[in-house]
């Protein structure tokens, strides 16, 4: 059973200086959900879910609806457990409307076996204070229908308790 | 083929780990050229779109290059693949700010694209170097 043809179309996201590789963003997130596989669709569409209501959408009462009782959390930031992620979901940003897709400029969503592997173009900025993009990742494992274990690339620093990630979207 | 009965996805990740033990672990050259297709799309945010950059790249990392900082020494961590994308994602001790003398786990990815075996594309999280990437010699190829 193959995956493939799975990519979709990727778009540019955003003007870069003149040399370097524009990031791209997925023109159809529908199609990255796709899987021959039925688990690792149903996969997919957990942690797509999970994003748009969860980590989008601020609904910390819906944290239970996808993440498993036992969470390991690997952000250095955040303690594991059910509990702290809806702690830390309350206290980071507001609630908002559950948008009917993820409004962070998403590049892929890339499963396996038990694991999810989302990609983003993330805006950052240089010692100047010029805007560049680079990307982020969160990875998730998913048991039993139930995310149980995420990582990302952050690193280890009082601001990120308090950072939104929804403020890391392209040209709002 | 002698790949019969493996995946795309088990191939694909197969040549990833192999371009990342030649190229980046021993600044092979002949990695660079094995693995990696001459339109290679680049997204790291530190190296310009280009095959010749990555051969650059190869040779600073082969020939310890003075004042370039060789890649940090990470650990693979797992490997997530579907159809023509492979991610690897690797493990780093970093230094923790709130404990000094002491480390814990951070991760970080690399992306990347793959057409009929070779290396098209490649997303990463590195944030950007002070100084700009320089090809030593802009000709070189």
């Amino acid at each position: 059973m193959s995956d493939a043809p799975y990519h979709t179309a990727l778009i540019p996201a955003a003007e870069v200086p003149e040399g370097q590789t524009p990031p791209v963003i997925a023109a159809d997130q529908q199609a990255l959900l796709a899987s021959s596989d039925p688990v690792l669709a149903a996969n997919k569409r957990l942690c797509y879910d999970m994003y748009r209501t969860v980590l989008q959408a601020g609904r910390a009462d819906r944290v239970r609806d996808f993440i498993g009782p036992h969470y390991i959390q690997h952000n250095p930031n955040v303690v594991s457990g059910v509990e702290a992620l809806e702690n830390f979901i309350r206290s980071s940003r507001p609630e908002r409307p559950i948008a009917p897709t993820i409004e962070l400029p998403l590049i892929a969503i890339v499963a396996e076996r038990d694991m999810v592997q989302f990609t983003f173009v993330r805006p950052e900025k240089d010692a100047d204070g010029a805007v560049y993009h680079t990307c982020w990742f969160d990875l998730f494992r998913i048991e039993n229908g139930r995310i149980v274990e995420h990582w990302d690339p952050a690193l280890k620093s009082p601001e990120m308790l308090k950072l939104d990630p929804n403020d890391k979207r392209i040209g709002r | 083929m002698a790949d019969t009965g493996k995946s795309l996805e088990d191939r694909n990740t197969e040549i990833v780990l192999a371009m990342w033990e030649g190229v980046i672990g021993r600044g092979d050259r002949e990695a660079v050229l094995r693995y990696i297709a001459p339109d290679y799309v680049q997204h790291a945010v530190n190296l310009p779109s280009g095959r010749e950059h990555v051969l650059r790249l190869a040779d600073m990392i082969r020939e310890g290059n003075a004042g370039f900082k060789p890649p940090a020494h990470k650990t693979l961590f797992k490997t997530v693949a579907q159809g023509d994308m492979v991610v690897v994602i690797w493990e780093q001790d970093q230094d923790d700010p709130t404990r000094p003398g002491e480390t814990y786990p951070g991760h970080s990815f690399d992306m990347y694209r793959l057409e009929n075996g070779m290396i098209v594309e490649h997303w990463d999280d590195t944030r950007k170097w002070p100084t700009p990437w320089k090809a030593k010699d802009e000709t070189e190829i």
